[in-house]
């Protein structure tokens, strides 16, 4: 009867190994791929009384090259990574509260852009996307 | 992406869902991971992930929409 149940959960983690497998298939070969989706995160420290939750929320496009836009909002503030393929941008800015638009950001030299969140203000950064 | 997150412990759970272990590269805390997902289209719909590291504990719910096969020109790949 022992024997029984090992095979059926050696036979069940098989399965469950092949479905895992079919998502990332179905996922990989995807040519473009949109996502939206939202995050509840519950964080907690007893130690330093730390109970947080929080949430946010973005979305992620995918497309083949490389390409891809991933934004996020928390806050109010939304950021975002893109890539075109060959370089990757970071932003972080708060359109809602108008500030600088990212897109003027990206003409400037990598060297000088970036990213500034202890700051609070708006900011990019560029790196090499890889391959 | 292999390289940086390591999948383990791969089981079938209640309600079309999987459940299995995460490690991330250069970490120590191992993650538990359930991942809903619609039979029919095999894409995620929800995953839960919950760690340990030190003594913060810390749990993530995310639910998803997929589109997959959508038209999307190269300007809707640019921040705005």
């Amino acid at each position: 009867m022992n024997i029984l149940i090992v095979l059926a959960l050696l036979v069940q983690d098989k399965a469950a190994e092949t479905t895992f497998q079919k998502i990332e298939e179905t996922l990989n070969a995807a040519k473009t791929l949109k996502v939206s989706y939202q995050v509840e995160s519950h964080i907690v420290n007893a130690k330093a009384s730390v109970d947080q939750t929080s949430s946010y929320s973005g979305s992620l496009l995918l497309k083949e090259g490389n390409k891809a836009l991933f934004t996020y909002e928390l806050d109010k503030k939304v950021s975002g990574l893109s890539s075109d393929g060959k370089t990757a941008l970071t932003a972080v800015h708060s359109a809602c509260q108008g500030e600088q638009d990212p897109r003027e950001l990206e003409r400037e030299p990598h060297h000088r852009v970036r990213a500034s969140w202890l700051q609070g203000h708006s900011g990019l950064a560029s790196n090499e996307a890889s391959a | 992406m292999k390289e940086l997150v390591q999948v383990s412990g791969i089981k079938s759970a209640p309600g079309n869902s999987l459940s299995y272990q995460l490690l991330l590269h250069g970490q120590k805390t191992i993650f538990e991971v359930q991942l809903w997902y619609d039979p029919k289209t095999l894409v995620p719909i929800k995953r839960t992930i919950a760690g340990t590291t030190g003594n913060t504990s810390s749990k993530f719910t995310e639910t998803y929409e997929f589109v997959l096969g959508a038209e999307v020109a190269d300007a809707d790949l640019q921040l705005k």
